[in-house]
């Protein structure tokens, strides 16, 4: 088989929110036709999308010192992290710029504080605070997100009962 | 290196292109004017130049929701720069270069040129790598930052029909349909030692035809993605050469008895 050859594929993908494959590393070039199926975009993707361009371009000195604008770096592997961490009925983290270059996203919601530092990628400090039960944690993570989505997952469960007992 | 006794061996594998890659922090201060420079380490073995536009960066992350499902994020404009290749004269070897990347490819090609194996690609690749290393150094004072590495297999097999994919896999047996096309793909997530999950091995079989629509083939790919257990290079190296290991075990699972003959099984 003469690999210089362009090779086209025999199938017509329509999948909505199809992920374009990894694949681009390969010489080969594989034509694709592909109909992209638009789908409904949440509309705190486009907020973030906003906060996430203003964060990068900060001018340096933002801070009235010498903060610096989040890094490209920084900003692609939290926008990783939400993407993996997102579920639908929660808003948006907020989205806060740190001098260093680097990026916190905070929840403070259903008496929970949540705030996650990307210091880079494969880099990131996870610090929880239930206030209704005084309890503090704090986690560093590289590649493995399980614990800190269900840490996430907690923001939109029914405490209500907690809530009662804290009121009571 | 030498290659493990365990891995399936073949004479004749219908191995079309070997990836190897890393990825690093972006250099700082690095802007394209300064690809030249780059170039003038590899021009000697590399004399071709072509231009390609630049990949996002790739973060092999775990656990949370199907990223597949959720909504995609996109920061910022295009990004600017692009990716240059650099080609060997017989079109065998090409490097890909960006300024948060660096990819070797082999490439199978119409001429005498045998495949050199992996343990001759990663030597190689290790060597360019260094060299590039190096120029980040004096240039720079940037030491290279390793986030994520891949290595990746891709084969073609040509068929005469696609219904024959089950006498050349063994994932399915679609011998009683007439199969006009075919396009799967899935992910496996590989654990350490630790139990704890540290790269994908990803799996593509695609029918594809040649440019003038006549020759049939099954486009295999496989290939292996995640962060090394450290930053520098020698943690990229293991984890390629674990990545090759994944890949080469793989191929000899999910292909049959049958097409592994046809591909000279070393026994």
């Amino acid at each position: 088989m003469n690999a210089q050859l362009a090779f086209s594929t025999a199938f017509q993908d329509e999948i909505p929110n199809y992920r374009e494959s990894d694949d681009a590393v390969s010489s080969l070039s594989v034509r694709r036709v592909r109909v992209r199926v638009a789908n409904t975009r949440s509309a705190w993707v486009k907020e973030l999308e906003d906060r996430f361009d203003e964060l990068t371009s900060l001018p340096r000195g933002w801070d009235g010192y010498a903060g610096a604008p989040v890094s490209f770096n920084c900003a692609q592997f939290a926008a990783n992290l939400i993407e993996r961490l997102c579920i639908n009925t929660l808003p948006a983290p907020q989205l806060v710029p740190m001098p260093d270059g680097t990026i916190r996203l905070e929840w403070h919601m259903n008496e929970f504080d949540l705030e996650i530092d990307v210091l880079g990628p494969y880099n990131v400090l996870a610090y929880r605070a239930d206030l209704l039960t005084d309890e503090e944690e704090e986690i560093e993570i590289q590649t493995d997100f399980s614990e800190l989505s269900e840490w996430v997952s907690k923001l939109a469960a029914d405490r209500n009962e907690l809530l009662e007992q804290a009121e009571g | 290196m030498q290659r493990p006794d365990h891995l399936p061996d073949f004479t004749d594998p219908p191995l079309d292109e070997v990836v190897l890659g890393v990825q690093f922090a972006p250099v700082p201060a690095y802007a394209s004017v300064y690809s030249m420079k780059v170039w003038d380490i590899f021009e000697a073995e590399f004399p071709k130049v072509e231009e390609y536009p630049i990949l996002e960066p790739q973060f092999e992350t775990f656990g949370g929701a199907n990223i597949q499902a959720g909504p995609k994020i996109h920061i910022g404009a295009a990004p600017t720069g692009s990716r240059l290749w650099f080609i060997s004269e017989d079109d065998n070897h090409l490097v890909q270069f960006q300024p948060d990347r660096f990819i070797t490819n082999w490439r199978r090609q119409p001429n005498t040129q045998s495949y050199p194996r992996f343990e001759g690609l990663a030597e190689a690749f290790e060597a360019n790598v260094t060299k590039l290393a190096n120029h980040f150094a004096s240039d720079f004072a940037y030491q290279m930052d390793i986030n994520q590495a891949e290595v990746a297999y891709i084969n073609i097999i040509p068929v005469e029909k696609f219904s024959q994919a089950g006498e050349w896999f063994e994932l399915w047996n679609v011998g009683a349909f007439d199969v006009e096309a075919l396009n799967t793909s899935f992910n496996e997530v590989i654990l350490g030692g630790d139990g704890k999950p540290f790269a994908r091995l990803n799996h593509q079989i695609q029918s594809v035809f040649e440019a003038d629509g006549k020759q049939r083939a099954f486009r295999l790919s496989l290939a292996f993605k995640g962060k090394p257990s450290g930053n520098d290079l020698e943690s990229a190296m293991k984890f390629l050469a674990t990545g090759r290991d994944a890949i080469v075990t793989r191929f000899g699972e999910i292909t049959t008895d049958k097409a592994q003959r046809i591909w000279g099984r070393v026994e």
